[in-house]
């Protein structure tokens, strides 16, 4: 185990110029300059697939977990003041190093990459097992069982005699525990790998620029809405929200899959790219707690590269990847806006409550928008479908399935067929205890339906006067891979829906 | 049934919290899974959400979001959070001063919409004992008083206090207040004369006037202070109805900053200001010239029993029957203390009071800072 902490020059030597210009005097803590250390281990050590791990080293991640568990919450190597630096409700933070997550923006990746590295030393520190290592939950993996909660996870007692698991949560999802399966749309990646640009525009891989790190900054990219968000909406209980999802083991293999999930994109080239340039990106600075308990900070650009930076890799990756922080990052820009001009060419409002059953919201297509979406059609423009003004008082333990034009009659559509828009999962939407302009003025959720409409009209199942959304909700399979009847808990409500179309610049 | 309800720690040894049990509705999973996800005090629980509770204790059959509203599951944590802990008030582990001791009760009634007694809960707060039974059982609620009460009994004077009738009505089904559940503190024991007075909240008194400092100590610090002859509608129709007769202390009030409502529980890192009200009759009419005032505040942590002053203001003021001095930007560390102030006003250029009446002690408030 690599317990080395780096001195400042040692650190310059391994991070250069850029990282060097990144290493800051703790603001919050005071004493002591904390700086982020750099690993030495040659080679990387490897996250591998939990269902890939020996017995042994099932038995270290428990004793990690449970070493943790066991001490003091106000210890930052403690499970809890771990939880807490990713969620605690808002108005009893009494560390300001709690609620620290980022959602929403540019910022998801890179923040949960941190976490996830301190983490994993923390835990490697406490389980006494020098090549401890997190592994992930590869859900989207093409066989059923990938789709179960990893056993060493749903047993509430092992060993004999009988002692607790300390991977087990008793708060998940009825049915998780024992077998049942996250649903296939939830777990697809499809989408998110698809998507060539980090940040910027409506829709990309990463999230929206940001003006500053946020808990919830409501611009998140392909991949933290699917399969991320989907995925902690279907475990549900603790990791139903994020004010209390890393309290649960799983939510640390869950984003370990995430985190490889980036360094695969990164991987598949085509322009695909973290944004080094952009010193919104590279320049703030988070701040964690090493395996002593000691606060340091790290920022984007000591993070790029896994194999190189951090020490570790994934069983699936192949040559490093990363990219390098530029030794001039591009001015600031303002965040989240689109200059993409856009033109809202229909809409429908009014008080729509989503729940177990289907429900199918029609939008007229006047004439303005027949011959908007007939011009769209023939040039390289983007159709948009906006969901505004949700709302919801608590975890709905289901995401819900998004058609086009779904034709009647059908209750259980196929989320591989034209149809298929996307889902609409609820979780990091909402933050903290409620959040403040959600709360009042409800969220918004955008589906790209540009290659379903594209797609439709080639079937000849585009209406030219009508479009039909209809929102199905879908919980937990049965563990034999059947449907299971959905039970949505907390009913989540919308009151706009509309069509925009966007015209490249 | 009688029963005695097992501490925190025997039902999840890894997560020494408080006992959420004591609130009403609250079970020992729905304890354990509180505690296990981090919620460890009444402070803790009292800021979470329903949501949150919903989420922290998912999967358990019954319980539901109107449950946990009806039964005000945050209200009773807020209320368990101002109240000592049974190991921060340890007048068991502190050398008797002058024979004072204490033994402190919690009786919980369950009520019916009838206001009959279902159940009685009672727990000696220094020993953590508890007994629950059905109904009510007046042999039953003192027996237990002075079985508790009994390691005191050195003075004969305790037993008797433990015995005096005041102590019974507490939870007399005749004066429960119509509400579902209700709990009261009963202190049993030699109640210090000064300058407590704190009857109404019947909490267990501490005695700050013991060690109350020199107004010159080095450690206090002059701060920001507003006085105002303005009074509350509310306290003037209350000094109408009395002629009192001497100067005195209406009342000490603690106010987050920025706030004018009087609060019990604040974070540390919250300033708060603290107000007192002095009745001081005839006063206005005798003395109409200008006074000088000095005001300390001092407060006594219940963990480990140190008064300190830590807030003193001076200045000037014109007398009147209503008078209010506010002390301002004041914090403490996480602990529950009880504050009470020292007020002296004198001509301008002395130091003693214009009369000894003049000297005016204020009975002790509660505060729990987290």
């Amino acid at each position: 185990m690599n317990k080395q902490l780096f001195t400042r020059r040692q650190f310059l030597q391994q991070t250069g110029g850029a990282g060097g210009a990144l290493l800051l005097e703790n603001p919050i803590f005071g004493d002591g300059l904390g700086v982020a250390s750099a690993p030495t281990r040659t080679p990387a050590l490897i996250r591998k697939d939990i269902d890939a791990l020996t017995g042994p080293e099932i038995t270290a991640l428990r004793t990690g977990v449970s070493v943790m568990q066991s001490r003091s919450a106000s210890s930052p190597t403690s499970w809890i003041f771990q939880a807490n630096i990713h969620g605690f409700p808002q108005g009893d933070g009494s560390n300001p190093a709690w609620r620290k997550c980022q959602h929403g923006s540019f910022f998801f990746l890179a923040w949960h990459r941190m976490y996830l590295y301190f983490f994993e030393r923390i835990l490697r520190a406490a389980s006494g097992s020098q090549n401890l290592t997190l592994p992930y939950w590869n859900y989207s993996k093409d066989t059923t069982a990938a789709r179960a909660l990893p056993p060493p996870f749903r047993a509430q007692t092992i060993g004999n005699p009988p002692a607790s698991n300390p991977l087990y949560v008793a708060q998940r999802a009825p049915g998780i525990n024992t077998g049942s399966l996250l649903p296939p749309s939830a777990v697809q990646t499809g989408l998110a790998m698809g998507t060539l640009n980090f940040t910027g525009g409506a829709f990309n891989f990463g999230g929206r620029t940001a003006p500053a790190p946020a808990n919830s900054a409501g611009g998140g990219g392909r991949l933290e809405f699917q399969p991320h968000n989907a995925v902690h909406v279907q475990v549900g209980g603790l990791m139903g929200s994020p004010s209390w999802a890393a309290r649960d083991p799983i939510f640390w293999l869950h984003h370990a899959n995430i985190d490889r999930l980036w360094n695969q994109w990164l991987s598949m080239g085509g322009g695909r790219a973290s944004p080094v340039t952009s010193a919104q990106w590279t320049t703030p600075a988070f701040t964690f707690f090493t395996e002593t308990g000691a606060p340091v900070t790290m920022s984007a650009c000591q993070i790029l590269n896994s194999a190189t930076q951090l020490g570790y890799r994934y069983d699936t990756d192949g040559a490093p990847v990363g990219g390098v922080c530029a030794t001039t990052p591009t001015p600031p820009v303002i965040a989240g806006v689109s200059a993409v001009p856009q033109q809202t060419i229909a809409s429908r409002q009014g008080n729509v409550t989503l729940g177990d059953q289907p429900v199918t919201v029609s939008v007229a297509l006047g004439t303005q928008a027949k011959a908007a979406l007939k011009a769209a059609a023939a040039g390289d423009k983007t159709y948009l479908l906006n969901i505004e003004g949700i709302t919801y008082t608590g975890q709905s333990g289901a995401h819900f399935e998004v058609y086009l034009n779904l034709p009647a009659g059908i209750s259980e559509p196929d989320w591989k067929g034209p149809h298929y828009a996307g889902n609409l999962a609820l979780f990091g939407m909402r933050h903290h205890g409620g959040g403040s302009h959600a709360a009042h003025a409800g969220l918004k959720h955008t589906f790209d339906i540009t290659e379903v409409a594209r797609n439709l009209r080639a079937r000849n199942l585009w209406n030219e006067n009508r479009l039909s959304v209809t929102f199905v909700a879908r919980g937990l399979d049965n563990p034999d891979g059947t449907r299971r009847k959905p039970k949505v808990m907390a009913k989540p409500k919308f009151t706009l829906i509309s069509l925009v179309v966007e015209s490249p610049q | 049934m009688d029963s005695k309800r097992p501490r925190s720690s025997e039902t999840n040894p890894s997560a020494k919290g408080d006992n959420f049990k004591l609130i009403k509705g609250v079970s020992a999973t729905v304890e354990s899974r509180l505690h296990q996800a981090g919620i460890l005090t009444y402070a803790q629980f009292a800021s979470l959400s329903t949501e949150d509770i919903i989420t922290l204790v998912a999967n358990l059959s019954g319980l539901t979001v109107e449950r946990i509203i009806r039964q005000n599951w945050t209200g009773q944590a807020r209320e368990l959070a101002l109240r000592p802990k049974s190991d921060e008030p340890v007048e068991e582990k502190t050398p008797p001063v002058n024979g004072e001791r204490y033994a402190t009760f919690v009786a919980e009634l369950s009520l019916d919409a009838n206001n009959n007694i279902i159940n009685t809960r009672i727990r000696h707060v220094q020993s953590g004992d508890e007994m629950t039974w059905g109904k009510w059982r007046e042999d039953q609620f003192v027996k237990f008083f002075t079985e508790h009460a009994n390691p005191y009994k050195a003075e004969t004077s305790v037993k008797q206090e433990a015995e005096k009738p005041e102590a019974a009505p507490a939870a007399s089904p005749s004066e429960t207040p119509p509400f579902n559940q209700t709990a009261v503190e009963v202190t049993a024991g030699a109640i210090p004369a000064e300058p407590i007075r704190d009857a109404e909240k019947t909490e267990t008194a501490a005695k700050p006037s013991s060690a109350k400092p020199s107004p010159a100590s080095p450690t206090m610090t002059e701060i920001a202070t507003k006085v105002s002859t303005e009074a509350a509608a509310e306290i003037a129709t209350e000094i109408s109805t009395e002629a009192a007769i001497k100067p005195r202390a209406r009342k000490l009030e603690i106010l987050a900053a920025g706030s004018d409502l009087p609060s019990t529980l604040l974070r540390h890192d919250q300033a708060f200001d603290v107000r007192v009200s002095l009745d001081l009759p005839g006063a206005a009419d005798s003395r109409k010239e200008t006074m000088a005032y000095t005001a300390i505040v001092y407060a006594r942590s219940l963990s480990d029993k140190r008064a300190q002053s830590f807030s003193r203001a001076s200045g000037k003021i014109t007398l009147s029957e209503r008078t209010v001095i506010k002390l301002g930007g004041i914090s403490l560390k996480p602990g529950a203390y009880r504050l009470a102030a020292d007020v002296t006003i004198h001509q301008p250029g002395q130091s003693a009071p214009l009369t000894p009446d003049f000297h005016i002690q204020t009975e002790a408030a509660l505060i729990r800072v987290y």
